[in-house]
């Protein structure tokens, strides 16, 4: 199958012949291979892992996924490669999430998510 | 008849002018490059978003719990515009050509007695309408000192739009923006995105419809995602009117030095001509003189 992550500025990753992504789906993880039936669903914090020729890991914050005639889109506005990613960033974000959840009053879902994220971020070992 | 002075002195100026026009063009011609390569990465994103959208649309089939972004408040009388142009000039017609896109529109609503608001976005477009629209004005964002659009910019306008929106101080917003077809056209265009408008797109067939497997449901997929088409289409906006300035300035610069090279042409003619004809005077003056001895 074919798969592109997308960022609204650039294209952060495309391939063809990919066999399996594993992505971290919002009501659980989800492995999406060939020729699976045609889904829109969001994503949790956490890594994608893409599996064609080589293997690929990427973090995301939040996005979209759209399956559809074997082609897979990933939408987010907060993705970056596992293998680019430095300390400096993760700490960055780690403040990010952990004034948002400090500051605002945040719905349950948001609560959820925000601190999946800084679980996440403190599991983060340079995979 | 201008003294050979006066003839000198526009030349150099129109030289000069000349340099600077070039150099312009050669700048712009530069950054247009990086622009359009960020318009063109940003319209993927901005293409499936709308996809996933207008999918989602069509398989709500309770359009009254539908969220209200989508389908709108129920009335359709007050208007909110938001024109989005550079913040500098020299560029052609490209902030006009937007400014009186987003006129025409403007004056069918006001004759339709509906209620306008308008949000400008660049330092031009609030330069241009404010004259005669200057009272419907409510905000005007500018990004004159950043070199760089960035996703948290058109986060910034979106977030205004939305809140406004759900304070109920306008149903229906529409964006005016140009888009970039290619260095020597860029076409002003209307674009309304709250509510979303779909039917254009499904009449030409652009986008075929599927049956999606939606997890959680499609309200709650729709909750989260409108917010960020919003944004993603004010993204879009902003990275096209960027490319397209960098392309209308690139051209209009490319006339302007031709312009300068004819003009500096003629004068130079000019110029040898009335050399010559004060030789030929004082030659004549010379000879007579002679002549009379």
């Amino acid at each position: 199958m074919e798969v592109n992550l997308v960022a609204p500025d650039k294209i952060v990753f495309s391939a063809k012949d990919i066999s399996m992504v594993s992505v971290p789906g919002i009501e659980g993880n989800m492995g999406i291979m060939d020729k699976h039936i045609p889904i829109i669903t969001f994503l949790r914090p956490g890594i994608i892992k893409v599996e064609g020729k080589e293997k690929n890991n990427f973090f995301v914050i939040s996005g979209v996924i759209d399956f559809k005639d074997n082609k897979l889109n990933i939408l987010s506005d907060s993705i970056y490669e596992t293998n680019k990613i430095d300390s400096k960033k993760l700490t960055e974000l780690k403040e990010e999430a952990i004034n948002k959840i400090n500051k605002n009053k945040l719905n349950d879902q948001d609560v959820y998510l925000t601190s999946t994220l800084i679980n996440e971020l403190d599991n983060f070992n340079f995979r | 008849m201008p003294s050979l002075k006066d003839l000198r002195n526009r030349i150099t100026s129109v030289k000069s002018t000349q340099k600077i026009t070039k150099a312009m063009k050669m700048v712009a011609a530069a950054k247009l490059r990086k622009a359009q390569e960020n318009a063109e990465k940003s319209r993927f994103y901005s293409e499936k978003m709308n996809e996933i959208i207008i999918n989602l649309k069509n398989s709500i089939t309770d359009m009254s719990s539908a969220p209200r972004l989508l389908t709108g408040n129920e009335s359709n009388e007050k208007h909110l515009c938001v024109v989005m142009t550079a913040d500098r000039g020299l560029c052609g017609g490209f902030n006009t050509n937007i400014c009186k896109k987003s006129r025409e529109f403007m004056n069918k609503l006001l004759m339709n007695g509906k209620e306008l608001k308008i949000i400008t976005v660049g330092s031009k477009s609030y330069d241009q309408l404010r004259r005669i629209y200057g009272k419907y004005i409510i905000e005007k964002i500018s990004f004159k000192n950043q070199k760089k659009i960035k996703v948290s910019d058109a986060n910034l306008i979106s977030n205004k739009i939305i809140s406004m929106f759900y304070d109920r101080e306008f149903d229906i917003c529409t964006i005016f923006y140009s888009k970039f077809k290619s260095v020597i056209s860029q076409e002003p265009v209307e674009q309304q995105i709250i509510p979303v408008k779909n039917d254009d797109l499904i009449k030409n067939n652009q986008i075929d419809l599927v049956q999606y497997e939606y997890e959680p449901d499609e309200q709650e997929i729709l909750n989260n995602l409108l917010p960020k088409n919003i944004s993603t289409q004010i993204l879009k906006g902003l990275l096209e009117n960027a490319a397209s300035e960098q392309g209308a300035r690139m051209s209009a610069m490319d006339n302007a030095s031709r312009n300068a090279g004819d003009l500096i042409e003629k004068l130079t003619i000019n110029y040898n001509r009335s050399r010559q004809a004060v030789i030929t005077k004082e030659l004549i003056e010379i000879i007579s003189g002679a002549e009379t001895l």
